[in-house]
């Protein structure tokens, strides 16, 4: 069965567009049919992380206007894996040109022919948001260790949450261990006990993802990348759920929390099920 | 247009369209005025969208019904049909052949009322005031940007985040940690009394009291803190030593 994941975070430059571009190239590595839909309308990325800019005839806005036969005259195929797309996003074009019902409808044909379909969105909660994560099903939410991008991050949930998205789940980018060990920074612990939402991975900081975004190559295909063995457990874990988390240790502390909070959920679904 | 009259419309996006709710106790034409204003500021939600307009009890007039549709034609929305738990409204929205289905959603609550929506069609009876040995439940985390007034006391199932808000008439329960404001009594009542499992606010107000710098600095993080008006004054205390 298909899906259609948005990458979005609230907060500008987390690590959106690097997502996508690595989960896209390792769902790919793995025989996945897969496009990468750039909703980024006039900050164009996705391209160059996948060094497919040259390349570029047709992009989504003239989809969307049709000033094409469809959107496979769009899409431009990976160099390296058969089954990996991109529909680029228009540089020149006003981000206003996109109507959302015309976004949901390209979404629910990208849908029929693919695997999976990623949604790399812009940052901030305005139109251009909206049309991202309209023909959506599920999210994927970038954040920092940082508190400003977590609480950014908490505003977007919420978004999505009243959207009814069917799942909402959580990359941690940039952690620095050394930094987490020191109380300098916010640990997973941390920002999962404020999101809520189930942790899909963390990506460490690794200035090889500069060099690698530069080349225009995912950091993924570095087998000797830290963020790119982060990418990868990440992939497995999308495509099967029940993959296990190395790097997460089941937290101990907040158990007090916990606890309350479950017992009282228990007691109420007791008393509503005695109550109907 | 001040904010609170903002307030008078709310949209919610489902697959079949954008649900629109207009508040019951406002005056029609502000209601519509900021209809048209907000689609104006969300074009690219809106444009071409299919709606259906929750009108809740409201009895609806022939003039108010024409400039309603007059607004959604003319921003060349697709009209689904009209939620409403009015026979009036209903009959006179059949009269235009408009499909009518019978509820409330309340998506745009009364000042003061629950404001979360309410799922499905069915309209949920419930009393405008709560009685003070009662109270809300509220079965979501609070996240950053959300604002929540209840008219009674109120459990909140889970965190109220930075950047999220909860008002209460009476008292507020959080099993979970506030990271946000919390403001009970937050019509006068200084009996008012805010519990949480985590006390870590940036603004906790009782009536017309706020805790102070001094007062935060004392709680512990991660012990729940009860907090009461004392002496005209905010005081937070452990709970296990309150027992
Ligand atoms: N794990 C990481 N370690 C080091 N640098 C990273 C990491 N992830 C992303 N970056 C860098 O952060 C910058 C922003 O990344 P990216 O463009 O993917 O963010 P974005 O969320 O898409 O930004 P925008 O909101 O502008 O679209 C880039 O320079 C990228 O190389
Ligand atoms: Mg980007």
């Amino acid at each position: 069965m298909s899906k259609v994941f948005v990458v979005t975070s609230g907060k500008g430059g987390v690590g959106k567009t690097t997502a996508t571009a690595n989960l896209g190239a390792g769902l790919a590595s793995i025989g996945k049919r897969v496009v990468l839909v750039d909703a980024d309308i006039g900050l164009r990325n996705l391209d160059l992380l996948l060094g497919l800019e040259n390349r570029i005839v047709f992009d989504l806005v003239d989809v969307l206007d049709k000033k094409c036969r469809g959107y496979k005259q769009a899409l431009i195929r990976d160099k390296r894996f058969e089954s990996l797309f991109l529909l680029p996003a228009a540089q020149s074009k006003n981000k206003d040109a996109v109507k959302a019902e015309q976004m949901k409808e390209l979404m629910d044909e990208l849908r029929k022919e693919f695997d999976y379909v990623l949604i790399d969105c812009p940052a901030g909660i305005e139109g251009g948001f909206r049309n991202a994560i309209i023909g959506a099903d599920e999210a994927i939410i970038i954040t920092n260790p940082e508190i400003s991008a977590v609480r950014d991050a908490d505003r977007v949930v919420g978004i999505l949450e009243s959207e009814n998205k069917s799942k909402i789940s959580l990359i941690v980018n940039r952690l620095r261990s050394e930094l987490v060990k020191k109380g300098q920074m916010l640990s997973i612990d941390d920002i999962r006990g404020i999101l809520s939402i189930d942790v899909l991975g963390v990506v460490p900081e690794d200035h090889k993802i500069l060099f690698h975004s530069n080349k225009g190559e995912p950091v993924i295909l570095d087998k000797f990348s830290p963020a790119g063995d982060a990418y990868r457990k990440i992939v497995k874990r999308l495509h099967d759920p029940g993959e296990p988390h190395e790097e997460i240790k089941q937290s101990k502390n907040g158990g007090l929390r916990s606890f309350l909070l479950k017992l009282m959920r228990s007691t109420m679904e007791k008393l509503e099920k005695g109550a109907s | 247009m001040n904010d609170k009259s903002l307030d008078s419309v709310a949209f919610k996006g489902t697959r079949q369209g954008i649900i629109v709710s207009i508040r019951e106790d406002f005056d029609f034409s502000g209601c519509i005025e900021n209809l048209e204003v907000k689609i104006k500021e969300s074009r690219a939600f809106f444009s071409g969208a299919a709606v259906s307009i929750d009108l809740g009890w409201r009895e609806l007039n022939i003039e108010e019904l024409e400039s309603l549709l007059d607004v959604i034609y003319r921003n060349k929305l697709k009209l689904l049909g009209i939620v409403s738990t009015s026979l009036a409204t209903r009959n006179l929205a059949e009269r235009h052949n408009i499909k009518v289905i019978i509820g409330r959603l309340g998506l745009a609550g009364h000042a003061g009322r629950k404001k979360n929506s309410v799922q499905g069609a069915a309209a949920v009876p419930q009393p405008r005031v709560l009685p003070s040995d009662m109270a809300f439940i509220h079965r979501k985390i609070v996240r950053s940007g959300t604002s929540l007034h209840f008219d009674g006391s109120v459990i909140i199932m889970g965190d109220i985040n930075s950047g999220g808000e909860v008002m209460a008439r009476g008292d507020i329960y959080v099993m979970g940690a506030v990271r946000g404001v919390v403001h009970a009594g937050c019509e006068g009542n200084e009996k008012s009394c805010i519990f949480a499992l985590d006390q870590q606010f940036t603004r906790l107000q009782i009536a017309q009291h706020a805790a102070s710098e001094k007062d935060k600095k004392k709680i512990k993080k991660g012990v729940p803190h009860l907090s009461i008006v004392e002496e005209g004054k905010i005081i937070s205390l452990p709970y296990n030593k309150r027992q």
